[in-house]
């Protein structure tokens, strides 16, 4: 019985990696193998395909590096505090304020998207998208953080004020200390989420604003399947790294991945 | 364990916690909030109602709708076993199969658009493994069919499932299932009456999670729904296309506001 | 059901926690295990239960190798230390449960089939009244205190009238004063039922006040079983005497014993084996009284402490002993007092 269960879970693994897979060999390998599906590179070989890939979404690669270095503190900023205070400062509403945190999740990517244009269509798309990112972000890192603190010992910070530590000092030495690991935790769950946000992002790019995903979509839809491998292997590279550190570090919340 | 509470509601707390309730009112609840408005009241609402009755805006909704619930509950069903599994058995390799289980949680929508064309399109694995196996071709271009998005939701939502499942599974008390071995409770009987009433939250909350994964699925959408449509596509094409916002704000409408009442429906089971 | 466990042994992952184990649980009798921490006494109760599966030996339940079989097939009830209440059932169903399961009891001896509804009801009836619980029967294990809580335990255990019941630590979980109550009050419960009891606890009152049999356990090894008081008043070693309340162990070691007659000992004259003699002279606290022809000892510290004074006196060679006075008759410390031993028979344990 404990094999069949085993073996199942390895079956969904394996028919879960499969595609992924057959995905990156395609991006190793001859073009010819796979006919083309449109006009596109007439590349051959990997290391040209890959430099034809960042060559020609370059911009989009730099686009999502900046809009992740742009979310990531301000959700820590935005997140973090809040989710120590629902903990050990509550306020009135405070319960309220924290489940109306996670709502944000629920919300279609479309609807933010069109939301935003049509209430703050003046706004510089960078701070749109920013926003848009920032609420798929920001709930992630209030549960994370909100779980660890859970967690904390309630005494520790009491008896750091007792032994004559400020309200900075206890914060600076006694709590983010504790709270580092789900700090950096809920770093990597943003960077994942907003690396890979597509539909906000993608309705609210414009040609000089385009995140990587957006790019992907391109790949897919104008170009032969080597090149669009090769697009998904870039787009995998940095994410694969951070997917095996969050499980590692016990990343709970990533459960709700991001919107597809 | 008891915890000392602040007796006083805390100042410092709220000034912490203000960021992001500014955050929450200005850049979703405000946005939101006008598309609503703005959807609901002349000439908006004439579009509200055109959506709802319209024939291609109404399937459209409808089949997010049925894809998304259907998904949500298969996904449900296919996930049980195997967060089970992770959660309460101790085996080697149990962290790298968790760890490929969760991969697609990482997956932009289109990328998982891409890979059922990969696997299901008309040249893809599929479909030339079989040929190669039995002569015929069969499901070339399913993935552009309704079972394709199907399935693409359902690789999407899987994991998703797991993941949820087995962090409620290992919060479940072991004694209990242990307990029911000595009732004389056999595994299945113990599924049933023990761990799953138990895990009836947090099933409520998978299931919520999955369905509003797919309600907004649009990248996948993109790709795959070539012949049929579902809600986020027709926002897109209203939006871009036709320029018509009126309509587009409406299914903006009708689409977040059937995803966050299914949440709430199923969140209200709780206590 | 006789129960015999024969020479069982078991480890997690390389750590050995209980080797060559031989028991034998008289049928009826309530047999406790008694044992420090990490003893391994806990083990042996799942292993008797069935939820861990032993690494060799054998497990026979009125002669039947049960040692394969799963727990649900097991005849066999269990009260878990944190009760494991099913919290989404009510009292009744929590009673209920074990009543309705499809269990296949391994022996076909005991024509067990799933009771008719009516027969149910009465005996989850029975359960709750036995235990107290007829008020309770609507209500969730959440609303319930912990001593409620450890009832419905045992109630569920005994619903469905297993052959062999386990009590693992069942009362840690209670506040000392209710421990001492639930105490006497389960002692007659378990009597009444007349089922086989394995219980397991670290609590030497305990153990004496409910024990059948005991049997002590320490490091993995059975170091000693019978009737409790023979475990008391003649323990087979040092451990064994000192775990099963305070000892006195006081060292003789002579050239040629007494074979009977008095030999001399730091306590005064006392008959001792023949031979060469080396080991402890074993002499309860209560054992101990003033003697005007016993030996010279000084107090060094006397408190009253309610039923008995407890003091403490050093002999001449400076060993420390503990005696109990009755109530008010300590000595001052500081004074010189001559002690001796009541029974003229202590016991004298080898040094192996």
């Amino acid at each position: 019985m404990r094999r069949l269960g085993i073996a199942a879970v390895g079956l969904l693994a394996v028919a879960l990696v499969a595609p992924i897979a057959i995905t990156a060999v395609g991006a190793f390998s001859r073009a010819e193998w796979y006919g083309e599906r449109s006009e596109g590179a007439r590349v051959a070989d990997a290391p040209a395909l890959f430099s034809y890939v960042t060559e020609t979404w370059g911009g989009a690669l730099l686009r999502s590096a900046e809009v992740v270095v742009a979310v990531a503190p301000m959700a820590l900023l935005i997140g973090a505090p809040a989710a120590w205070a629902f903990r050990r400062r509550p306020f009135p509403g405070s319960r309220l304020l924290e489940s109306a945190a996670l709502v944000p999740l629920a919300v279609p990517g479309v609807a933010l998207a069109f939301a935003l244009i049509q209430t703050a269509g003046g706004f510089p798309r960078f701070w749109l998208l920013v926003g848009g990112h920032l609420a798929y972000t920001v709930p992630l890192v209030v549960k994370t953080v909100g779980n660890s603190v859970e967690t904390l010992d309630p005494r520790l910070e009491p008896a750091a004020r007792s032994l004559g530590a400020g309200r900075w000092e206890t914060a600076s030495r006694v709590t983010l200390p504790l709270l580092l690991p789900s700090l950096i935790l809920s770093a990597l769950l943003v960077f994942a989420v907003s690396w890979g946000e597509f539909n906000v992002s993608f309705l609210l790019a414009t040609p000089l604003i385009q995140t990587f995903p957006a790019g992907l979509y391109l790949a897919y839809t104008t170009n032969s399947f080597p090149v669009a491998a090769a697009a998904t292997v870039v787009f995998l590279a940095p994410v694969v790294p951070a997917l095996i550190a969050i499980q590692a570090l016990g990343g709970d919340e990533f459960h709700r991945g991001l919107p597809a | 364990m008891t915890r000392p509470q602040p007796i006083a509601p805390s100042w410092t707390g709220a000034l912490l916690a203000l960021p992001l309730l500014l955050f929450l009112v200005a850049g979703v609840a405000w946005p939101l909030a006008h598309l609503a408005s703005r959807a609901l009241t002349e000439p908006g609402g004439a579009a509200v109602r055109e959506v709802l009755v319209a024939g291609r805006y109404r399937t459209a909704l409808v089949n997010s709708l049925a894809l998304s619930a259907a998904a949500a509950v298969v996904s449900l069903l296919l996930a049980i076993a195997p967060a089970w599994v992770l959660a309460r058995q101790r085996f080697r390799g149990r962290d790298v199969l968790r760890t490929a289980i969760s991969l697609p949680l990482t997956f932009s929508g289109v990328l998982v658009g891409f890979l059922m064309v990969v696997l299901l399109g008309r040249i893809g694995a599929i479909p030339k493994a079989l040929g190669f196996l039995t002569g015929r071709e069969a499901f070339a271009g399913a993935a552009y069919t309704v079972g394709g998005l199907f399935i693409a939701y359902l690789y999407f939502e899987v994991p998703r499932a797991v993941m949820t499942l087995e962090s409620a599974f290992r919060r479940f008390p072991g004694e209990l299932d242990a307990a029911a071995r000595t009732l004389g409770a056999g595994p299945l009987e113990r599924l049933l009456t023990v761990a799953l009433p138990i895990a009836a939250p947090a099933l409520r909350s998978t299931l919520a999670v999955t369905f509003s994964a797919s309600m907004g699925s649009f990248g996948v959408a993109l790709i795959l729904a070539r012949r049929f449509t579902v809600a986020p596509l027709e926002i897109y094409t209203e939006m871009t296309g036709f320029l018509n916002d009126d309509v587009a704000g409406a299914l903006c409408l009708a689409l977040a506001a059937s995803t966050l009442a299914v949440g709430r429906l199923l969140a209200a089971g709780r206590r | 059901m006789k129960v015999h466990v024969e020479q069982v042994a078991f480890a997690y992952g390389r750590e050995p926690v209980l080797a060559g184990v031989c028991l034998e649980l008289p049928d009826g009798g309530i047999t406790v295990l008694i044992g420090p921490s990490g003893s391994g006494k806990s083990t042996l109760l799942q292993l008797l239960a069935g939820l861990l599966h032993p690494a060799s030996g054998r497990i026979l339940f009125d002669g039947e190798d049960v040692t394969g079989v799963p727990t649900e097939r097991r005849d066999v009830g269990v009260v878990f230390q944190s009760y494991a209440l099913f919290p989404h059932l009510t009292v009744r169903d929590n009673i209920a449960f074990g009543l309705k399961t499809g269990r296949r009891r391994f022996s076909l001896r005991s024509s067990r089939r799933r009771p008719s509804r009516h027969t149910l009801e009465a005996r989850v009836w029975d359960a709750a009244a036995l235990l107290g619980l007829e008020r309770l029967l609507d209500r969730k294990p959440s609303q319930l205190s912990g001593g409620e809580q450890q009832r419905v335990a045992l109630a569920r255990a005994v619903a469905p009238r297993p052959a062999l019941l386990l009590l693992d630590e069942p009362l840690s979980a209670l506040d000392a004063r209710l421990r001492r109550t639930v105490r006497t009050e389960l002692a007659s419960l378990l009597r009444k039922l007349g089922t086989t009891v394995f219980y397991v606890t670290h609590d030497q009152e305990e153990a004496m006040l409910l024990a059948d049999h005991l049997v002590v356990l320490n490091a993995g090894s059975v170091v000693q079983a019978g009737p409790p008081l023979d475990l008391y008043r003649r323990p087979a070693s040092p451990f064994v005497a000192s775990f099963l309340g305070e000892a006195n162990l006081v060292e003789v070691a002579v050239e040629a014993g007494g074979d009977g007659r008095p030999a001399r000992t730091p306590l005064g004259r006392l008959p001792l084996p023949a031979g060469p003699v080396r080991g402890w002279l074993l002499v309860r606290p209560e054992d101990v009284t003033e003697d005007p022809q016993g030996a010279v000892a000084t107090v060094a510290d006397a408190r009253g402490l309610g039923p008995h004074d407890r003091v403490l006196l050093t002999l001449e060679n400076g060993a420390e002993v503990l005696a109990h006075f009755p109530p008010g008759t300590a000595p001052e410390p500081g004074s010189m007092v001559r002690i001796g031993v009541r029974s003229r028979t202590p016991h004298f344990l080898a040094d192996a």
